[in-house]
């Protein structure tokens, strides 16, 4: 009766401490949605009289040719994803040994985190230029004969920008796979190791396995990140995704509709069809990442 | 001991909820309740609004929110100065200025509006007047301003707001493009810096010489392909704005050496998207020989690099073939959703007054849109040092100052495609006659759409 009071008292108090959070979900996550999705089916401007236009933006939004390739850009961003998991788990297997230094590196591969994004993505603008440190280094060592404008070549401007997402987020998923090794029972690793496995075969068949749950919850919060990058672009390639939008991402393009061409409901329309395809990418990761952590051995 | 617990948890979970959404909906009821004054969220000090609505008695102790872009807190003096002036002359009306970045304007203006919340006087370049008046969002001046308000201006700066019959704005200050060069790198380049480019030919004739002899960059064209083929010498838009008329042979011939330029590598390839930010930013750090921006960016140099000022040099600007000068208009405009428009267009014809903007002008290099206050002796007063022989540089040049608008609706849609494509073509994915005729047959039927959207 007693334990069952307590037990009680202590879930009403996690409820409690869980309301400041939902309410701020609720009034700045989920009314701005809900308020949100019915501007997809109106021409409201903000400023001049709203119309209900039905299905009309999404037409427009099928044949927009800008939105389209805006959309490959961002699917395209997407390889992103697993090359920031891979380097993450390398760099989390890395610093998770016992050696002296150790939290000097952690600490350092954390640096550009907490970085702000506008900074960094001005000193990157300052790396890639024509005069910038990039293409001194790249022609000191004869890798270049001429300089290249990183920011300007069509072909080369939005691998930049990737790379500063995977630069930015390396030690962000880091420390989230580092907490994941470190809660890997080490009798699994020692058993492997003591019938015979060698380092990578320990790190394939015990390591990865366990971690699947971390690997799962990063390349979702690394997949909505790059469908829906913007801070970097927009910082380094301004609204309308420069050189000859060929860095215009759906979120770049979408604020540009809203705030340069004032059509609001269009952009909400456009913000609604990226929602639906990062949900099914959503389902999908769900789906076929599934099985891992300790379930990989039941 | 449960349930009391449980009914703490729950009042907590009432009042926050309440407090929030009451925040989230306070816009809609003042909107509805007719308050005719709002504070902006950015002005928390705003007073208190009277109870009394603005057709049953007279207007008194108004409190308008005057919001202008970027000029907190350099000219805090000069604004909070004029403000009080304005005050003293016109009791009952107080003013609150509220400053923000170029970039925010425009979202938090739109916010504003729709929070119904717009303020009274709101600072805006002619490009983002345009879009809003096409909006329906200013009040139409030439309806609602005074002859003697609006006679003050400069004709042309008056009318660069113009849609149809309407006027959105009263023009404000404007800046103009000087000649500013690196001395000793014209020396070390053998280039005589007492002689100056007078044409864009010679300069880019200098350019290659400086480049070839220094290795630094000659100069940084900031491009604005519709008002740079306006000034020189095409149309773009028919009398009647029925009609885009882009691809001309002053066109073609604008555009072709603007390509040869970058091609031949004599312009950095980030000209491609520079703006006058990034011009500046070289010039200072010594890596470009000129810099050819308003002559307002001369004051970051001196802070930032004395030594780069110190032997800088002004001359005037070559002019484009037209012979006029782009004028980059700052101006005022009344929202149409502010509830004091009378008073709100006495305070912004107060602030672009011929006073107000002499005195501007004495602390920081701009040019005056009207008449009286450009005719003032100052702008002839000889000085030494850069800033003072731009202020005469630029001052002379304002005879031939003009702004480019289309004059119709969506302006910056039409001219997307020659912003777009302009990108293409320097990097050579499509050539300047492709340039011209795609661009004009995509403006034209933007334009024509806006037409047929607006009877």
């Amino acid at each position: 009766m007693f334990s069952n009071k307590l037990m009680r008292r202590q879930a009403g108090f996690a409820y409690l401490m869980l309301v400041p959070g939902c309410i701020l979900l609720l009034a700045f996550t989920f009314y701005p949605i809900f308020r949100g999705l019915p501007l997809a089916f109106t021409d409201y401007s903000v400023v001049d009289t709203t119309h209900w236009t039905g299905w009309a933006n999404f037409k427009r939004a099928f044949a927009d040719g800008n939105f389209g390739l805006a959309l490959q850009h961002s699917l395209f961003y997407l390889i992103v994803v697993p090359v920031l998991q891979i380097l993450s788990i390398l760099m989390a297997i890395l610093v998770n040994n016992k050696l002296r230094f150790i939290t000097f590196f952690r600490v350092a591969y954390f640096v550009p985190v907490v970085t702000s994004m506008v900074a960094a993505a001005i000193a990157w603008k300052w790396v890639y230029e024509e005069q910038g440190i990039l293409n001194y280094f790249l022609l000191k060592f004869g890798i270049l004969d001429q300089p290249v404008s990183f920011m300007v070549e069509t072909r080369l401007a939005l691998y930049g920008v990737m790379f500063v997402t995977i630069w930015k987020g390396l030690g962000y998923y880091m420390m989230i796979y580092l907490a994941g090794l470190q809660s890997i029972p080490s009798e699994l690793q020692e058993a492997a190791r003591i019938d015979g496995a060698n380092w990578w075969r320990t790190i394939w068949h015990i390591t990865i396995p366990l971690l699947m749950p971390f690997v799962l919850l990063c390349s979702l919060l690394s997949m909505m990140g790059a469908i829906q990058v913007f801070d970097e672009v927009f910082v380094m390639h301004g609204p309308l995704g420069d050189p000859a939008y060929t860095t215009l991402t759906t979120s770049i393009y979408s604020y540009k509709v809203a705030f340069q061409d004032f059509e609001f409901g269009y952009a909400a329309t456009l913000g609604l069809l990226v929602s639906l395809i990062v949900m099914v990418l959503s389902i999908f990761m769900f789906r076929y990442t599934r099985k891992g952590g300790l379930t990989y051995y039941e | 001991m449960t349930s009391k617990f449980r009914y703490t948890a729950l009042t907590v979970i009432c009042t926050l909820m309440v407090s929030v959404f009451a925040a989230c909906g306070s816009g809609n009821k003042e909107e509805s309740s007719g308050s005719p004054s709002a504070s902006a969220s950015s002005s928390p000090e705003a007073s208190a609004s009277p109870s009394a609505s603005p057709e049953e008695t007279p207007k008194k102790d108004i409190t308008l929110q005057f919001w202008t872009i970027s000029l907190s807190p350099n000219f805090d003096d000069y604004i909070n100065g004029r403000i009080k002036k304005f005050q003293d002359e016109n009791p009952g009306i107080t003013v609150k200025w509220t400053d923000l970045p170029y970039d925010a304007m425009e979202n938090k203006l739109l916010t504003s509006i729709a929070g119904g919340k717009a303020p009274d006087v709101v600072n805006l370049n002619t490009g983002m007047t345009m879009t809003l008046a096409g909006k329906n969002a200013l009040v139409d001046l030439n309806a609602e301003a005074t002859e003697d308000q609006r006679s003050i201006y400069f004709e042309n700066l008056y009318n660069s707001a113009k849609l149809g019959d309407s006027v959105y704005a009263f023009p404000w200050y404007y800046g103009l493009n000087a000649f500013m060069y690196n001395k000793e790198l014209y020396e070390k380049a053998g280039l005589d810096p007492a002689k100056p480019p007078t044409t864009w030919d010679e300069l880019k004739e200098q350019a290659v010489t400086i480049k070839q002899k220094t290795g630094k960059y000659g100069f940084v064209p900031t491009y604005n392909p519709p008002a740079d083929l306006y000034f020189s010498g095409v149309p773009v838009i028919s009398d009647d704005k029925k009609k885009m008329i882009i691809n001309t042979p002053e066109a073609l011939e604008w555009v072709k050496w603007n390509k040869a330029l970058y091609d031949e590598g004599v312009v950095p390839k980030e000209s491609l998207t520079a703006d006058a930010n990034y011009a500046t930013d070289k010039y200072q750090s010594g890596q470009i020989a000129t810099l050819t921006t308003g002559a307002a960016f001369l004051s970051r140099v001196k802070t930032n690099a004395k030594k780069v000022y110190d032997n800088t040099l002004v001359a005037p600007m070559p002019a484009l073939k037209t012979g006029k000068y782009h004028a980059g208009l700052m101006n005022l405009v009344v929202p149409e959703k502010s509830k004091n428009h009378k008073e709100a267009i006495a305070l912004a014809n107060f602030m672009t007054n011929d006073e107000s903007q002499l005195e501007f002008c004495k602390i920081v290099n701009i040019l005056p849109s009207t008449k009286k206050a450009a005719a003032d002796p100052f702008f002839t007063e000889a000085g030494d040092d850069p800033e003072s022989k731009a202020k005469i540089i630029t001052a002379q040049e304002a005879a031939q100052a003009q702004d480019f608008t289309l004059g119709v609706k969506d302006e910056g849609k039409i001219l997307e495609s020659l912003w777009k494509n302009w990108q293409k073509m320097l990097l050579g994915k499509m050539t300047p006659e492709e340039y011209l005729s795609q661009s004009e047959a995509a403006a034209q039927k933007v334009l024509d759409e806006v037409n047929k959207a607006n009877g």
